[in-house]
């Protein structure tokens, strides 16, 4: 973890569903527990409070909580939605990559999965019938889909690309990073050779119009 | 490993003009002292080699005929061209800095825009090659690519790297935390 990286940060503000092993105070303000069900965290303690977070509450935090001591308190409850097996199967399909608009379902989708990935692997190895290879099959999938992205998206922004606008649209914030990274090389590139700021692309509607003019002389 | 700034073009552009290039002098002297080293004797019509900014410099003052390299000829651009096409993967010998070579020549030695057209091809089909062989990456070689370094051939030009550069480490940076987070 880059310690002043702001996409680090970022990448684990997203919230994720858990559910409270044990009783918390403090918290009922910000999870909106209700102080009534609470129960006293122990017999003994004498002084009179009662936790406000009660035991098995189910609720949702920013991914980042669990980076603390709060991690042995919870337990992760599932994956997030952006982390569904279809957000995957749709990745794996023919140009999924490409069609995909990962962005809209997470803004930092690599780093939030890496990042849970880490949480998950931490909680289960703790667990005393964990599932450490559910885990790591979960990883895999991130690794994948960063693969596929980088083939079917990333690597057009080296040439000629047509709907540049519409790729980057779906990017999220670690493939802008790369995208940008290689389109101002192109840019510049581009003024020193040329003079000029960017190549000229023609729109699809304009390169379909003569496609279909071109089509239609030939059949005259 | 990521890299916030690399060289921009003007950069590698003044570095290509340390290459040595041969010219025809119109004028007769010694050796001349430079800061970098001593060129010539200049002698009328008889070939010397110095580097592309003297030669640009000599040329401007019309004081020297700069040749162009066996690589910029045309029969020799039209092989390239012809090779480059046929053969998929690999990259056609050309010197490191022959965009830039190819700008100078052209900004300020020849009006000739013949050659440039099909080097402007040869460029296309190298990025082309380029833009294949990363597609090429897969996540189960990763790890391997990461740690043994992508190769690109020995023949990839100056500013065909310097407009992956960033690219590159940018995109092995992610590949690279993903991977970290699975050992740890």
């Amino acid at each position: 973890m880059a310690y002043y990286s702001a996409n680090d940060f970022l990448a684990a503000e997203p919230e994720v569903s858990v559910e409270f092993i044990v009783g918390a105070r403090g918290l009922a303000s910000e999870l909106g527990a209700s102080a009534s069900t609470g129960r006293r965290r122990n017999d003994d303690d004498s002084n009179d409070r009662v936790n406000d977070v009660p035991e098995d509450f189910a609720t949702k935090i920013p991914l980042w909580w669990l980076e603390g001591a709060l991690w042995e308190d919870v337990d992760l409850v599932g994956v997030p939605d952006a982390f569904d097996d279809d957000v995957f199967a749709s990745l794996e399909a023919p140009n999924g990559g490409r069609m995909t608009d990962l962005r809209s379902r997470c803004e930092n989708y690599f780093g939030f999965g890496r990042r849970l990935v880490a949480a998950l692997r931490r909680q289960e190895a703790a667990a005393e019938n964990g599932d450490v290879e559910r885990v790591e099959r979960l990883g895999e999938k991130i690794e994948r889909a960063f693969a596929r992205r980088w083939s079917e998206c990333l690597c057009e922004v080296l040439g000629r690309c047509d709907d540049a606008d519409a790729i980057e649209r779906s990017l999220t914030r670690e493939e802008r990073k790369i995208w940008n990274a290689g389109r101002e090389a192109q840019k510049a590139y581009e003024r020193w050779r040329y003079g000029r700021g960017e190549r000229l692309v023609a729109s699809k509607i304009v390169q379909d119009a003569k496609r279909r003019k071109r089509e239609a002389n030939n059949a005259m | 490993m990521s890299f916030e700034r690399t060289f921009k073009p003007e950069e590698t552009s003044y570095v290509a003009q340390d290459t040595m290039v041969q010219i025809l002098p119109r004028f007769r002297c010694d050796r001349v002292p430079f800061l970098a080293d001593e060129f010539g004797p200049f002698m009328p019509n008889v070939p010397v080699l110095v580097p592309c900014w003297l030669a640009l410099a000599l040329n401007e003052n019309g004081k020297c005929t700069v040749e162009l390299g066996d690589w910029f000829a045309a029969e020799s651009v039209l092989a390239t061209q012809k090779n480059e096409k046929t053969d998929t993967k690999g990259f056609q010998p050309l010197p490191q800095y022959f965009i830039e070579q190819a700008r100078c020549i052209s900004k300020y030695v020849t009006e000739d825009m013949s050659m440039h057209v099909h080097l402007e091809h040869i460029l296309s089909l190298r990025q082309s090659k380029i833009r294949r062989a990363f597609r090429l990456l897969r996540h189960d070689t990763m790890r391997e690519t990461i740690e043994e370094g992508y190769r690109l051939p020995s023949e990839t030009a100056c500013s065909e790297f310097n407009s992956i550069r960033r690219f590159t480490c940018a995109a092995m940076d992610n590949f690279n935390e993903l991977l970290a987070s699975k050992v740890s």
